[in-house]
């Protein structure tokens, strides 16, 4: 694997249990350079021991990881060279001012770009010159994400990246991620918001209880997806007339109203309600949470 | 050099205004003390008083002699006071820096930078030796600036060994409490040992002259390396000094060593 240099990230059998607890268990997990990969999973199913285990701050019970082709445990330094990271609750000396803080960052790496950091800096609405003590929750995680991505890496590890940030500087920061997938460079962002991840992965991976529950790219994840679909029609319509019909799940026919739940296309479900006089159409877009939902639902039902 | 040395110099300054207070508070504490000796001088009743007193207790106080400089000195300032400041500096850094730092997550956002755990620990390490020395500094200023106002005859080579003999030991606690803190990540675990294994060390070297039973393990006290060979009269031990600075080097490495094979807490 180390070979095909195209990965940024492998993960084999990647287990961590802290005492009887569990961190992940057996996640194995490609990710290929250039790609935006979401890492979607409710609070507590192990997003934040993955990211840790990748930055070589946990060492696995089990199985490995490699980032560019090496060992994230015995190449750990090597690797951070070329890694940004801003953990899920960053902390830091409350005496120093953010410039203070990257100057130091900046200094224990060789890779370094003080333009790079003033432009993100002024896109994110950032005052460097004030104290760590002084700054609210969201401007803490400005400074993060500037430490995270003003050394340009080639892999950057962000473990709920826009938490307490207004929506208006989330999209700059989705923005920024996707300009440095554009470059190259591979951006692998953990989140519980489904939302947040929607409009700038490449592919998604949902963890669960531990376990990698599904990969999947966005598109497919989209076709698989339930959508919601209502018909008005000119006048009663029997429900037997659209029973059975290919992806259609759910069928509730009242007079001239009729509601549906379809997976996928709505092809099927288009053509046989021509046969009568159609008055109105209402379908509602696949919501990538009800997506998340229905895979645990699967699971659920399956285990 | 700073390039090398960028941890030890951000680490000593962010503490630099801790320190400047430790600074002001050793400087107060032995210029008084200095001051105050023109009052003790000549007074040999002081001695007579002492002489009284059962051994344990002259040997805690750490002289039979409380009018002579030296002896004043000893008894006042280097014998309990100034190593449980230098000590306590110390060991509150050396659990901070790991332990500490690790708690409040600070470390972590470090360690995402492209520095091994080893290098971390030495850095601390080099940071805390350098925030002691300079502490030292202070002291012998102090205590040679105050003795010179009053006319207090002593060795400045003497003083001299003394201080750097107190530093020493106080680098060897807090590189113990540094291997404690990485070893464990528990920074109250850390203290709380090494302070304990200090005032054990205290009692024992100061009592074993003085208690049969425990004179055989006086050289197991990291203090007898300090004040076994009284360095206010005698001046540098090469043989002391040397064990002093082994024990910071070996709990350094078994910091790195024991730093290294954990997890980092959250």
């Amino acid at each position: 694997m180390a070979a095909s240099g195209a990965e940024a990230i492998v993960t084999t059998g990647l287990t961590k249990f802290y005492g009887k607890n569990r961190g992940i268990e057996d996640v194995s997990l490609h990710v290929a350079k250039g790609e935006v990969f979401g890492f979607l999973g409710p609070n507590g199913a192990g997003k934040s021991t993955m990211i840790r285990l990748l930055l070589d701050l946990i060492r696995p019970s089990r199985g490995a990881a490699q980032i560019f082709g090496r060992d994230t445990h015995a190449d750990s330094v090597a690797i951070r060279r070329s890694l940004g990271y801003l953990p899920g609750e960053p902390a830091w000396n409350p005496d120093l001012t953010g410039a203070e803080l990257l100057d130091f960052y900046a200094g224990l790496r060789e890779r370094h770009d003080s333009s790079y950091r003033t432009e993100l800096a002024e896109r994110l609405d950032l005052d460097l010159t004030r104290r760590m003590g002084q700054l609210s929750r969201g401007n803490k995680q400005k400074v993060g994400l500037v430490q995270a991505l003003m050394h340009k890496p080639d892999l950057i590890l962000l473990d709920e990246p826009t938490s307490g940030l207004d929506p208006l500087v989330q999209h700059e920061v989705l923005t920024v991620l996707r300009e440095a997938a554009t470059e190259g460079r591979t951006v692998f962002l953990s989140s519980h918001v489904l939302s947040e991840v929607e409009h700038v992965a490449d592919r998604v991976g949902i963890i669960r209880e531990g376990r990698l529950a599904v990969v999947e790219t966005i598109e497919r994840l989209k076709s698989r997806a339930l959508r919601s679909i209502d018909i008005r029609f000119g006048r009663a319509v029997p429900a037997g007339a659209f029973e059975g019909l290919p992806g259609v799940k759910e069928v509730t026919v009242r007079e001239a109203f009729a509601h549906f739940t379809v997976e996928g296309s709505i092809d099927a479900l288009v053509k046989a309600a021509s046969q009568f006089e159609v008055l109105d159409i209402v379908s509602k877009d696949a919501d990538l949470e009800e997506i998340f939902l229905t895979y645990y639902r699967n699971d659920e039902a399956s285990a | 050099m700073r390039q090398v040395l960028r941890i030890a110099w951000q680490s000593i300054k962010e503490n630099r205004k801790g320190l400047l207070g430790w600074s002001i508070g050793v400087l107060a504490l032995v210029l008084l003390t200095v001051l105050f000796y023109p009052a003790m001088r000549g007074q040999e009743e002081f001695n007579d008083i002492m002489k009284d007193m059962p051994d344990a207790l002259k040997a805690l106080m750490g002289a039979e002699d409380l009018v002579s400089p030296v002896g004043y000195l000893n008894s006042q300032l280097f014998q309990m006071m100034l190593p449980a400041l230098f000590l306590i500096f110390a060991i509150g850094r050396g659990g901070e820096w790991i332990a500490g730092e690790e708690r409040k997550g600070t470390l972590e956002m470090l360690l995402a930078n492209p520095v091994s755990r080893a290098r971390v620990v030495a850095e601390r390490s080099v940071a805390l030796a350098v925030m002691v020395v300079l502490l030292g500094v202070v002291l012998f200023a102090g205590v040679a600036g105050g003795a010179a106002l009053v006319g207090m005859e002593i060795g400045i080579y003497e003083l001299l060994a003394a201080c750097l003999a107190l530093t020493l030991l106080a680098v060897a606690f807090g590189e113990i409490g540094l291997f404690l803190g990485a070893f464990t990540g528990k920074k109250s675990l850390s203290v709380g040992i090494t302070s304990a294994i200090a005032v054990a060390g205290f009692l024992l070297a100061t009592l074993a002259p003085v208690v049969d039973v425990l004179e055989p393990f006086e050289k197991y006290s990291p203090f007898y390396y300090y004040l076994g060979n009284n360095p206010l009269i005698n001046g540098v031990d090469l043989l002391h000094t040397i064990v002093l600075i082994a024990i910071a080097l070996v709990a350094t490495v078994a910091a790195a060593a024991g730093f290294e094979r954990r997890d980092l807490a959250t």
